[in-house]
């Protein structure tokens, strides 16, 4: 089932996108955590900041992990932007292309090639939506 | 249950009450993966009463249980079972001007150097992606099952 979902280094930072849909994955995210250590054998599982005591540590946050499915759809719907991985014409790899969507055409803003399997177009190619969301912030 | 897949081809939706339904293909076409072999894991199944159960632990089924799998899954193993590669992108419908989408499929060959155009969607464009991607996997079943025939 690991293959369902984008990677923790991905998934982070579609949440600092603000992606926040319902999720079958969540992962514990420590936030600042100065001059804490880590728990010492605590087993509260969103204890993190435990010294001295075992306290609850509100600066935790759970981490939405999204399949791939859901990370595209959320470029589609919320920044109409797509983002197709798809094996190159009659050749020998996988590539990716980007296109800003509007109402009356779609524009491609990027485009990648020579990738060696359909799952690293994938990664690449979310990576470059992720990218270009960040740098339009 | 979602008006759109039931008036079109009268397709029973998982009846998950969130933006979750959206990831599990319907139960009929996950039936008939399951007619096809398709036996991956999943995060959520039918049991035999037809409740849908989150549990993507469970390795034992019953014959009267049923996989749900999610589109990706779905899509994922015609890819790598088949050689079928299939795309669902917009598509400006000139005649409508406005958003619509469609779907291809190709079929590739055992060594992935040569593709052989399956099936476009003669024309026919579907307003929202959901309604390509459902339109995709009813055809991608399609092929697997006639070639079965064969």
């Amino acid at each position: 089932m690991e293959k369902e979902f984008v990677p923790y280094g991905l998934a982070l930072r579609l949440g600092s996108l603000g992606f926040d849909e319902r999720c079958f994955r969540y992962e514990s995210v420590k936030k600042i955590c100065e001059n804490q250590a880590q728990p010492g054998g605590c087993q509260l599982p969103n204890v993190h900041c435990a010294y001295p005591k075992c306290t609850i540590d509100s600066s935790v946050e759970s981490l939405p992990i999204p399949t791939w499915q859901q990370a595209f759809r959320w470029f589609r719907e919320k920044y109409d932007l797509e983002g197709i991985p798809q094996r190159a014409e009659e050749r020998e790899w996988y590539k990716f292309w980007v296109y800003e969507l509007h109402e009356d055409c779609k524009v491609m803003i990027s485009s990648e090639i020579q990738f060696t399997t359909y799952a690293e177009a994938e990664l690449a190619c979310l990576g470059k939506l992720i990218e270009i969301v960040e740098n339009n912030k | 249950m979602s008006n759109f897949f039931s008036t079109r081809c009268d397709l029973i939706f998982v009846p998950i009450k969130s933006k979750m339904n959206k990831e599990f293909v319907p139960y009929e076409l996950a039936l008939r993966l399951g007619s096809l072999g398709f036996d991956e894991p999943c995060f959520a199944y039918l049991d035999c009463d037809r409740n849908f159960i989150f549990n993507e632990t469970k390795t034992n089924f019953l014959d009267c249980e049923i996989k749900i799998p999610t589109f990706s899954q779905a899509f994922r193993w015609f890819r790598e079972k088949y050689n079928l590669l299939n795309e669902i992108v917009f598509y400006r419908d000139d005649l409508r001007t406005k958003r619509a989408y469609w779907f291809t499929i190709f079929k590739w060959d055992e060594k992935m150097t040569s593709r052989e155009f399956v099936r476009a969607n003669n024309n026919l464009f579907y307003l929202t992606y959901e309604e390509g991607e459902l339109a995709c996997l009813e055809k991608l079943i399609e092929i697997v099952e006639q070639s079965k025939l064969k």
